[in-house]
């Protein structure tokens, strides 16, 4: 069986990017959203660090074997980047990048900026808690445009 | 073996030092590459050409090169015999700080044209350190070693 990997990235890979990944590694199994507790505790969810950035961290397996990984990029456009670093190595069809930036809102980069860049969770996980539950949705829908495997299916 | 050359701009920096690489460094002011902003916001990589090594030279700009070095390591290390790597190359030439700040203000309306144009000029001023960068570069990949004095040999005083 062909396998790729697929990638969720985002600016900071400490919150959209980790929530969509875990929704397509079957770790937030339902459609709905969630308790926000249930996100909150996720691996990598608000707990990246500056050393984090341009790591890409594994988060598990989708139903078809990809497995599935989370990046910080540091760069609010990094998809034409990550591309070429494929392409120019033909591995395009290893890899899968996905931009979760386009999910973010206001209230994540609110939080995200006070609680990864200010070091100053307490103040930016309330914003943050608002913001991700807001953007739940669209990180279902995204994974599903992502996915294309038997568990999008599932989930459609 | 493709090489990619990532400084803080790609159209100007990373560009000049690409094709300094590649002896083609005249061509910069003719290059519809150079200064082009529209291609600097797309961050993509540009493709440069191959040089007489054989080697594939690209250029991108990115604020935190260093990065861009980690993400390519990071994806190489999750797959095994990769035929053609890519090796990033960060650059950065002191004197040159300027040129990024001038490439996010050509970005903005109305006035974006004048900092393009200012972008550009102040690359241009700093074009002989950004070839000679890429040359530089050049002898050390393909280990190419500058010239030494024989040895033993004394410098002549008259």
């Amino acid at each position: 069986m062909i396998t790729i990997k697929v990638i969720y990235f985002d600016y900071g890979g400490s919150h959209s990017s980790v929530v969509a990944a875990h929704i397509h590694a079957g770790k937030l199994d339902s459609p709905a959203t969630p308790p926000i507790e249930e996100i909150i505790n996720l691996p990598y969810f608000d707990k990246t660090t500056p050393d984090d950035f341009g790591k890409i961290r594994r988060v598990g397996i989708d139903a078809d074997g990809n497995d599935i990984y989370v990046l910080g990029t540091k760069n609010g456009n990094s998809g034409g980047l990550l591309s070429g670093l494929v392409d120019t190595q033909n591995l395009t069809d290893k890899f899968r990048f996905v931009d979760t930036m386009p999910c973010v809102n206001m209230w994540l980069r609110i939080g995200g900026w006070l609680s990864r860049g200010l070091s100053l969770p307490a103040l930016g996980r309330p914003f943050i808690r608002i913001g991700i539950l807001e953007a739940y949705p669209k990180l279902v829908s995204l994974v599903r445009e992502a996915g294309k495997t038997r568990l999008m299916e599932v989930l459609q | 073996m493709n090489l990619l050359f990532v400084a803080r701009t790609g159209v100007y920096e990373a560009l000049t030092v690409g094709l300094g690489y590649l002896d083609q460094e005249e061509q910069l002011e003719n290059s519809s590459t150079f200064g082009n902003i529209d291609l600097e916001k797309k961050a993509e990589l540009i493709y440069l050409g191959k040089a007489p090594d054989g080697n594939e030279v690209y250029c991108a700009g990115n604020k935190y090169p260093d990065i861009v070095v980690r993400i390519n390591e990071e994806i190489k290390s999750l797959i095994d015999n990769i035929e053609n790597p890519l090796k990033v190359i960060p650059v950065s030439v002191p004197g040159t700080e300027s040129i990024y700040t001038l490439s996010r203000l050509a970005i903005l309306p109305l006035v974006g044209s004048y900092f393009a144009r200012l972008a550009k000029s102040v690359a241009l001023q700093h074009k002989d350190d950004l070839v000679s960068s890429g040359k530089t570069l050049r002898d050390s990949i393909t280990g190419k070693a500058a010239a030494k004095p024989l040895k033993g040999a004394r410098h002549r005083t008259y």
